[in-house]
């Protein structure tokens, strides 16, 4: 595993959407290295040909197509951080890209 | 500059037709009020766990059926990542790898249009932009969507169109979907790019987003395809974008700058095992599929009807429905039940979404049109009693015999009333011996007149015919 | 005091609220700091909600034991904050699944204990709300992440409490603190309510002072739940059931690798524990198990993966704490950066993992890893019923020892990550001592055979 170089760094932090202060930053990206080198045995395995195991769950469970109660639209606003007119609210994401 | 074709690829977010979202047990019913519809599944609460409707996923299935697709028996959801406000969990639960039905076409006129793919997806929350503020209302998010994405096989906006039409009908037909546009049950999105003919390789392709309407699918497209003219023949180059249709301007504009390319990060959602389909459950879906909007236009091709008549009775899965019920419960023929259909009845039916308000039940027509097949009634007669049943709620046969409606088809009873009017005008009858047998139409009135419109008109025509023949 | 003896007490006339009480005074102003939340009002209130339903003739098989609850699990009208500042005064609006069952069992729901933020970490000093001392030596560190649910029980307020166990959550504290602990099959125990740290490797499992307590809890909280698609369709067999049944016949593997990997006196102990399984009729052999020098990279590669995606609703919009920023984004990163390092750490490391060109080499790598991790214990286990290894390599480790250093930290759980991978049932037994510190021994199962172990542990604990 190699390094995490300045650009991808830069990149991870805001694809994670976290803000880091500059002193915390070094400490962050000092760390990220230990951890990756510390897991290196990972990229010598030979487990090439084998399939990946995303899961180990045996379970297949599906639910009928039955209305359950909706939560109370006050209990649920009142958790909020901020809400008007029976919305949630964050500041406005106009021209944020999302969604391909 | 050699002459340039257009590629074209669609993108349809089909909603499916259930009473559920697509992981929890809030409602889906369009037009609730704001956040009603909510729980701590679609809402991404902490410890909140999705539990796949079984609705969703044999409608996916159906409609993968409908569609020629290989269905996945272990296909599975994965997460994509991106925040939005409309987003509650940081992650859009979709299908990357293994798709519910894989492959796949659509049959639109000659052409058969190739699918990539038809998956399942959660949909987004509503979000409106007010000044500073982003507003989310989740009623929406979490509700089931098929992604059925085409291959860059449509040449032409018009053909974009039919596509968009025929995918509608056959979602329609089969009940996964309503087909109600307003109501955002049916979106499209298209990718365009422009590219010599006769050329295999595909030029950059622009995405035209969330067009609301089939016929601004095709303006789009056209607009889209002349501006890429303009780009490509003053030598310059069509960006890689996403635009929208601006309909006062009848031109695309584009959404956003330019940015880095997206990073969804994809992985198998942990929380959702594959979903297992044995063949005994596909082939009991398949052998369940309803006729399809193509072979049903087949079948009334042969039975006598126009292609624009099947086109007219084809366009909403209940008139159809309506249409073969008539048919089935009558001995008029298919093409007259067709034309009565058209001229007299479709102007009643109203249409929402999959429902449809019938005027009357079909065998209350086919009783009416048994009586104007038997010449019991005659065709204005037929118009008048359907217009009374639809007000009434009352049976053909009570309508015309109340209204004193059926023919007089006794021979003798119109042969005395022909006699009867030749004996009134010697004038005619000599001008019709003279040779104007144009005059027959005169006496046939005569004897209507008389009979207050019951007598059968053929029979008329036939005996005054036979009564004016030199003797 | 056994979840028995509380029965037993009930049953002589004691009312849940009178013990309740005496609970409660037990636990005092909390030295150890060990929960997060104890409410005297509610839970006496609670109490005596529960006498109520006992004189009114219900059957409630835990007739009131109290039983503490790690803070990532849900408890309608409780604060629920996972050890983090983005939580701290969100109030969950439901149960999840395993205190439903737990309530209806007519357990008393007994505070909400300490862990690491977001069931991050080995120590529980990653919670922000301050670390959970070790009661059998304060100047170190309970074990993590449900360091306060081990710390509860070993401290003797309770019988029995929940934690979680992602990597070794619940049995190495288990081990730091000298108490029993399961770690079920993976999809014995629903997660629904569970505040989701890597989803395909979340267990809830129970502490408990003896092996019976540990039973008692496993057979109210395990089952198929219709709530979570990953629980396992078929019944769970009682714990109870098997209690009394011994080890004769049973062929144990003793992962001699480990032994070598851990202490000395660790070894020892697990050595120890090994003869006893022997004297008591089970079969000794020494084994390997091919790939477990993966076990350490694959999980700290899928488990911080699965970490940043699911902490990614953490966005200060519907719920919870928000820090205004200028903007949408501003705003994001205002929010998210509440998050405490070790979960910081985690998010990017875990993002990196799944982003587009290291993906292959990282994430999906890792699977595959998993992949021969789960077959060589498919393997190993034709030829045994249960496998015997140290829990964690050291004993508990002071306090503040390892905070800088996460590498350090991660080792921890060398032991303990490989039944993660593999979805497997593991326990952790109390099996000696080194200069006063507990040793633990850890049991693998089979997948599905929960009780094997159980008869195990009671074994291990006589």
């Amino acid at each position: 595993m190699d390094a995490i170089d300045d650009a991808t760094f830069e990149r991870m932090l805001d694809l994670a959407a976290v803000a880091v202060s500059d002193d915390e930053r070094e400490s962050l990206r000092r760390d990220l290295g230990r951890v990756l080198e510390s897991i290196t045995a990972i990229a010598d395995a030979p487990v090439d040909d084998l399939p990946p195991t995303y899961g180990v769950s045996t379970g297949t469970r599906t639910r009928a197509d039955e209305p359950v109660p909706s939560l109370d639209r006050a209990e649920a606003l009142a958790g909020a951080p901020q809400s008007a007119d029976d919305h949630f609210v964050m500041p406005s994401a106009m021209g944020r890209s999302k969604d391909s | 500059m050699s002459a340039l074709e257009p590629v074209i690829g669609l993108e349809v977010h089909a909603q499916l037709a259930t009473r559920t979202k697509l992981f929890c047990g809030c409602e889906t019913r369009y037009g609730a009020p704001p956040n009603t519809q909510v729980c701590p599944i679609c809402l991404g609460y902490p410890g909140a766990l999705p539990v796949p409707n079984e609705q969703a996923i044999e409608l996916a299935v159906r409609a993968g059926l409908a569609l020629g697709c290989t269905i996945g028996r272990a296909s599975r959801f994965d997460r994509k990542s991106y925040f939005y406000p409309d987003l509650p969990k940081g992650y859009q639960i979709s299908q990357l790898d293994l798709p519910i039905n894989e492959g796949g076409e659509l049959r639109v006129g000659e052409r058969v249009i190739g699918l990539e793919r038809a998956h399942l997806e959660e949909d987004a929350a509503k979000s409106q932009h007010v000044g500073s503020q982003t507003r989310v209302d989740f009623n929406r998010g979490g509700v089931p969507l098929l992604e059925i994405v085409s291959k860059p096989e449509l040449r032409s906006p018009a053909e974009a169109e039919a596509y968009l039409r025929e995918l509608r009908l056959v979602l329609m037909t089969i009940g996964v979907n309503d087909g109600n546009l307003e109501e955002g049950s049916f979106r499209c999105d298209a990718n365009i790019s422009l590219r010599p003919v006769g050329s295999e390789t595909f030029g950059t392709r622009v995405e035209i987003k969330n067009v609301n309407s089939f016929r601004f699918v095709r303006l789009a497209l056209e607009a889209e395809i002349a501006r890429q003219k303009v780009v490509l023949g003053s030598g310059g180059t069509v960006e890689r974008e996403t635009r929208s249709w601006d309909e006062s301007s009848q031109k695309t504009v584009a959404m956003r700058g330019k940015e880095a390319a997206a990073d969804y990060r994809y992985f198998p959602d942990p929380d959702l095992p594959a979903i297992a389909l044995t063949d005994a459950q596909v082939e009991a879906w398949r052998d369940a599929m309803p006729e399809l909007p193509a072979a049903r236009h087949r079948r009334w091709l042969d039975a006598g009807l126009t292609d624009y008549d099947a086109g007219v009775l084809g366009q909403h899965p209940a008139t159809a429905a309506y249409f073969d019920a008539v048919c089935a419960a009558s001995a008029m023929s298919a093409k007259k039940v067709a034309n009565f259909i058209q001229s007299e009845v479709l102007g009643h039916i109203a249409t929402d979404g999959l429902d449809a308000t019938l005027p009357v039940p079909a065998d209350a027509l086919a009783e009416l049109l048994d009586l104007l097949d038997a010449d019991t009634i005659h065709g204005q007669a037929a118009k008048k009693v359907f217009g009374l049943m639809v007000e009434e709620g009352l049976g053909a046969k009570a309508l015309v015999q109340r209204e004193g409606l059926a023919q007089e088809t006794d021979e003798g009873a119109i042969e005395a009333s022909v006699r009867a009017v030749l004996e009134a005008h010697p004038d005619q009858v000599a001008q019709y011996r003279e040779g104007k047998t144009k005059m027959i139409g005169f006496f046939v009135g005569q004897v209507m007149k008389a009979s207050k419109g019951k007598a059968n008109p053929k029979a008329v025509k036939a005996i005054a015919e036979r009564l004016l023949e030199p003797n | 005091m056994t979840i028995a003896e509380h029965i037993a007490a009930v049953a002589g006339g004691a009312s849940v609220r009178e013990r309740a009480e005496a609970a409660l005074d037990r636990v005092g102003d909390d030295p150890h700091r060990a929960f997060l939340s104890l409410d005297r009002d509610w839970i006496l209130a609670d109490a005596e909600q529960l006498d109520a339903r006992l004189a009114a003739g219900e059957s409630l098989p835990l007739a009131g034991a109290p039983i503490a609850i790690k803070d990532n699990l849900c408890q309608r009208g409780t604060r629920t904050t996972c050890g983090s500042r983005l939580l701290e005064d969100w109030v969950a609006p439901y149960d999840a699944t395993v205190v439903e069952r737990l309530r209806a069992a007519g357990a008393l729901l007994f505070g909400k204990t300490n862990l690491d933020e977001f069931a991050m970490g080995s120590s529980t000093e990653n919670s922000a709300f301050g670390p959970t001392s070790n009661p059998r030596d304060p100047s170190r560190v309970p074990g993590g992440s449900s360091g306060g649910s081990a710390a509860t029980v070993a401290a003797g307020h309770v019988a029995a409490s929940l934690g979680s166990d992602t990597g070794g959550s619940v049995r190495q504290p288990a081990a730091y603190c000298g108490v029993h602990a399961l770690k079920p099959t993976y999809g014995r125990v629903s997660r629904r309510g569970l505040v989701a740290f890597a989803s395909s490797l979340d267990q809830v499992g129970p502490f408990g002072a003896t092996v019976a307590d540990i039973a008692q809890v496993y057979d109210v909280i395990a089952g198929p739940d219709a709530g979570d698609a990953t629980s396992a369709d078929q019944p769970a067999p009682s714990a109870m059931e098997v209690l009394g049944a011994g080890v004769a016949g049973l062929r144990i593997g003793v992962v001699r690798s480990c032994l070598e990997q851990a202490d000395a006196p660790v070894a020892a102990a697990v050595e120890g524990a090994a003869e006893r399984l022997e004297s008591a009729g089970a079969t000794l052999v020494d084994v390997g198990v091919e790939h477990l020098d993966l076990a350490l990279s694959a999980y700290y590669l899928i488990a911080p993966a699965e970490a940043a995606s699911n902490l990614s609703r953490f966005d200060g919009a519907r719920y919870g704490l928000r820090v205004e920023g200028r903007d949408l984004a501003e705003t994001y990163r205002a929010t998210r950066a509440r998050f405490g390092r070790e979960v910081i750490r985690r998010i990017v490391l875990g993002t990196y993992a799944l982003s587009e060109g290291y993906a292959d080499e990282a994430y999906v790598r890792a699977s595959r890893a998993r992949t021969a991790i789960c077959r060589a214990f498919d393997s190993v286990f034709e030829g045994v019923d249960l496998l015997l290894l140290p829990t964690a390599p050291t004993v508990a480790f002071a306090l503040g020892e390892k905070t800088d250093d996460p590498v350090a930290m991660y080792a921890a759980d060398v032991f303990t990550v490989p039944a993660s991978l593999a979805g497997l049932p593991a326990s952790s037994s109390p099996v000696g001592e080194v200069d006063g510190l507990p040793v633990g021994a850890q049991l693998i199962g089979r997948r599905f055979e929960d009780t094997t172990l159980v008869r195990a542990m009671e074994v291990l604990s006589s």
